[in-house]
């Protein structure tokens, strides 16, 4: 009996090509939102206040949280690294390695995905709870043109801050890795530095500033498309953040995907 | 006074007075095969107050939506000064947007914001240049109106239901609207200010000509507020009259309304 109705259930819960439709046709509408964006983004009437707010929300409020995780990512890097290398005696490539690794891929993609889980839900949440009270509606009925003001500038401030957390955490990440060389042997500040960063050249840390834009666009967008879509009642602003996390990490490593196959022609 | 953009939109659809300031023809709108509107007819015409009840779930906010298009209707139209809202681009139905001012039924104030800067927040989007202090008086003046002078700095979250909407229909009234839509701007309130609000709403029509469509339950506000009342049953007006007219009506689904005796 009990088997009985689960069976029933899980029959129901089957895909059915309504609900693939409905898929594409939201991925249109997403879509579309994006492309809003960009017919948008630079005409006037600006809101600098909305943005610079935006900013130290996203950028100065994630600081903390990214500069503790970038250390760990940093230190643990190292650590876990210098046996395998030591049966080498490649001990001296350390430096070079964990900051090539940081920078190139680990440093953009943690960040990215902190910024998903911080940033994204919280705009999720937001927007959300501005459509779910009729606030954004508000804007629209008294001319204001509330995808321009709550939008445009969210989107903005997350392309510009998610890069500057990244540079931020690379940093971090490689003082952690400092640490975790200074734990067997005493190197020299100086000298561990020089030879990490001396490793380094444009094409590692260009691409990887290009690829944290394009995350940084992909999670205030994502973030902005599920809040400002939020459907009345207000279990769905949870949703909303809820989605918003979740599409926009799996954004990162999509994006992180094609770009490595887009660096890797030149 | 403080938007630029207003002077233009009046010399647009012209002075005349035959045009009535909002119309709804043949309205039908349904949620999932849930019919809300069916076939509504409805005109407010000018320095006019019409007053809309209904029974709670009838659609009344619905209408409201589909007037300023923020719902678009299944079939029929809707005409704001004489325009068809449906056939606007989108910069000209915000310019007749400048012009009607949408109390919403939960306020909708900016959580994020003081309640200085929700009344603000319209004043300053439309006109970038103006002066601080102007704003100041301005937000001052509205906020004496609506009873609430010492709330400015207050933020909108921690504000009581009623003073919610209070503050909701400053923010509405700063940008001097022509046509206005309560949706029950006495709802929360106690007697007495509930009473000072639907004055305000009547003082507003004879003074500063604001015609005004206004959703209650209320029967003490319709009576002070209304020239008309419209009763919207099963998706359309069933009903039409002045206070007195409605009151004195036999009819068994339009007495309860005003039956204030249980
Ligand atoms: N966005 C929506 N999605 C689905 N159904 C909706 C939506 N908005 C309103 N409805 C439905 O339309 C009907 C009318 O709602 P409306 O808010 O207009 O009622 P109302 O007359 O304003 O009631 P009240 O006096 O309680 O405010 C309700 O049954 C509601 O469930
Ligand atoms: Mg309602």
């Amino acid at each position: 009996m009990e088997k009985n109705s689960l069976m029933n259930q899980i029959s129901v819960e089957k895909p059915r090509p309504s609900s693939i439709r409905n898929w594409f046709s939201q991925f249109g509408d997403f879509i579309s939102f994006s492309g809003r964006f960009f017919k948008d983004c630079l005409r006037p009437p600006y809101n600098h206040g909305e943005f610079f707010r935006q900013c130290i929300e996203t950028g100065y409020r994630s600081l903390p949280l990214v500069s503790l995780t970038g250390f760990i990512i940093g230190l643990v890097l190292t650590l876990q690294s210098r046996p395998s290398l030591a049966t080498f005696g490649a001990e001296s490539l350390l430096p070079g390695m964990v900051a090539t690794s940081i920078i190139r891929e680990i440093g953009p993609v943690i960040t990215a995905l902190i910024c998903a889980g911080k940033i994204g839900s919280a705009m999720g949440a937001e927007l959300g709870s501005m459509r779910v009270t009729e606030q954004i509606d508000a804007m629209e009925v008294s001319s204001i043109n509330p995808y321009k003001y709550l939008v445009v500038t969210r989107v903005w401030a997350a392309c510009l801050t998610v890069p500057a957390l990244v540079v931020f955490t690379d940093a971090i990440g490689l003082c952690g890795s400092y640490v975790a060389m200074n734990v067997h042997s005493h190197v020299e500040a100086r000298r561990f530095f020089s030879t990490a960063l001396s490793v380094l050249d444009f094409r590692d840390i260009f691409p990887a500033l290009i690829k944290s834009v394009v995350f940084g666009f992909f999670i205030g967008v994502i973030g902005c498309y599920r809040g400002y879509n939020a459907k009345s009642g207000t279990e769905s602003v949870g949703r909303a953040a809820n989605s918003a996390v979740v599409s926009a990490s799996l954004a990162v490593f999509i994006v992180d995907l094609i770009a490595v196959q887009i660096t890797d022609l030149f | 006074m403080f938007i630029e953009e207003k002077i233009d939109a009046k010399k647009d659809h012209g002075e005349s007075n035959q045009v009535p300031m909002a119309e709804a023809r043949e309205l039908c709108k349904s949620f999932d095969g849930q019919q809300v509107l069916n076939g509504l007819n409805l005109q407010v015409g000018r320095e006019e107050n019409l007053v809309l009840i209904g029974k709670s779930g009838a659609g009344k906010s619905v209408l409201f939506k589909c007037l300023v298009g923020l719902m678009r209707p299944d079939s029929g139209k809707a005409w704001l000064f004489g325009k068809d809202i449906s056939s606007l681009n989108y910069k000209d139905l915000n310019r007749i947007r400048l012009q009607v001012g949408f109390l919403f039924q939960g306020a909708a104030l900016y959580d994020s914001m003081t309640v200085g800067e929700n009344i603000a927040f319209p004043l300053r989007q439309h006109n970038r240049r103006i002066r601080e202090s102007e704003v100041k008086d301005a937000v001052q003046e509205v906020l004496e109106q609506v009873g609430l002078p010492e709330a400015v700095n207050r933020m909108s979250s921690e504000l009581s239901g009623g003073m919610r909407k209070r503050i909701g229909l400053a923010r509405t009234l700063v940008t001097h609207p022509e046509f206005m839509l309560y949706d029950e701007p006495t709802t929360g309130l106690d007697a007495v200010t509930a009473r000072e609000i639907s004055e305000l709403i009547r003082q507003l029509q004879q003074e500063k000509k604001i015609s005004s469509l206004v959703i209650t339950h209320d029967m003490a506000c319709a009576r002070i507020v209304s020239d008309r009342i419209a009763v919207l049953k099963e998706g359309s007006i069933r009903a039409e009259g002045t206070y007195e007219q409605l009151h004195a009506s036999e009819d068994d689904w339009v007495k309860p309304f005003f039956d204030t005796s249980f």
